[in-house]
């Protein structure tokens, strides 16, 4: 696609804004929508696109954690305590690309992923639920102080919540590690899920963790690729405006929007990734 | 209508007033300290990366394409110069979450909080193990 100047640089601001909102509301770096964008419409090349998408999930991190952060809705110990998993995945996932077929891995997580979406469909977040699930936690729950409130915009009242399932939680934090080593992509389609399902954390904390996680692990990807001279400053620039612009709404979006509406996007959003990992996985048949 | 230089002053002495704030009081919450570090780093680089956007488009629309090595980038960008203003932006929000959790971990230490000096130790561990070798 032959583009002018002007249009080029106002599509690449709108798509680095769009992630930046989608990252902020969903707790997804944006990498996934980014990455297919920059390859398939400006018709960059992958690696380069990879490169400016990590600048952008950084981007869209800080500028949305910054926010969650001074907001309280955002969980630190549980987001430090699973960067050690998430690190280490990404760590790992380097070395596993030499053993794993593109095709196993495509599958695999397609159906993962399919899974994690009809979960998310079938179960309900409202008050009463968030009520329900409050009951003795683990010990090692206690040890790590996990256990926290967030003031809920939507029902106006604060709530305290417990974070199960601690080293479940984990083992699945260093899967989504691997996958964005892997992939190149954030993992916040693996984190959300995983803090809302299975440890019982509130849908909109763990957007917030999510998001504030993902710096952590873009910025160590997003340095090699800097360092090796991938990085296209004044794309990365555009980006990054364009992404910080996205936050800004975005933030004000999520905290606004009831719990159960973000937990349904995120589900079709879900449905999305796993309709094109399942057809990437047949492709390459 | 009072001289340019003594607004700025005036202006600069609130600032360090209001940073000195920040760093007797803040520094000791856990949130307030990441919400600065991440505004911060954020704020700083966005001017850094719009400064160099803008000199490359007044002095004729010649956009650096390539990042800079961190010794001749900070070089060019004291000089203004568009190419070194753009790759330290850059570089500066890249560096964001890594001093966010060596802050923390500063604070952990401070705090005696063992499990978590542990925890954001062993990240950072995995940061730079990730950076040196180039594994991610």
């Amino acid at each position: 696609m032959v583009l002018g100047l002007f249009e080029l640089v106002a599509f690449i601001l709108t798509a680095a804004f769009l992630a930046g909102l989608a990252g902020s509301t969903l707790g997804l770096g944006g990498g996934i929508f980014l990455v297919p964008y920059l390859t398939l419409v400006i018709g960059l090349d992958v690696r380069a696109a990879i490169a400016a998408s990590l600048v952008g999930v950084i981007a869209t991190s800080s500028g949305a954690a910054s926010v969650y952060v001074r907001d309280r809705l955002t969980n630190l110990r549980l987001g430090m305590f699973l960067e050690v998993a998430t690190t280490i995945g990404a760590i790992a996932g380097a070395f596993l690309t030499l053993f794993l077929s593109e095709f196993a891995l495509y599958f695999l997580f397609g159906i993962i992923v399919a899974y994690t979406a009809v979960y998310m469909l079938r179960t309900r977040e409202g008050a009463r639920e968030r009520a329900a699930i409050a009951r003795p936690e683990s010990a090692f729950s206690t040890r790590l102080k996990l256990s926290s409130y967030y003031f809920d915009q939507e029902d106006q009242a604060v709530y305290r919540y417990r974070v199960d399932r601690p080293v479940e939680g984990f083992s699945v934090g260093v899967v989504a590690g691997a996958i964005s080593g892997l992939l190149g992509v954030g993992g916040g389609f693996v984190k959300v899920p995983a803090m809302n399902t299975l440890m019982r954390v509130p849908m909109k904390v763990a957007v917030a963790t999510s998001n504030f996680m993902l710096g952590v692990t873009a910025a160590a990807s997003a340095f090699i690729y800097y360092s090796r001279g991938i990085v296209d400053p004044t794309l990365a620039a555009m980006i990054i405006v364009g992404a910080f612009l996205g936050t800004s709404v975005g933030t004000r979006i999520l905290e606004r929007t009831p719990a159960k509406t973000i937990r349904a996007t995120f589900a079709v959003v879900l449905v999305g990734i796993a309709v094109a990992m399942i057809a990437g996985a047949v492709r390459l048949l | 209508m009072r001289d340019f230089p003594s607004l700025a002053v005036e202006f600069l002495q609130r600032r360090v007033q209001a940073l000195r704030h920040v760093v007797t009081e803040d520094l000791k919450d856990l949130n307030r300290l990441i919400t600065h570090v991440l505004r911060g780093g954020m704020i700083v680089s966005l001017a850094v990366l719009l400064a160099g956007l803008a000199i490359a488009t007044i002095e004729g629309g010649a956009y650096p394409r390539t990042a800079l090595e961190p010794g001749h980038m900070l070089e060019l960008a004291f000089r203004l110069r568009p190419e070194g203003l753009l790759s330290l932006g850059v570089l500066l929000l890249v560096l964001t979450p890594v001093a966010r959790v060596a802050l923390s971990l500063g604070l952990f230490l401070k705090a005696r909080d063992r499990t978590y000096v542990a925890i954001t130790a062993i990240v950072l561990v995995n940061l730079l193990t990730a950076l040196f070798f180039g594994f991610v």
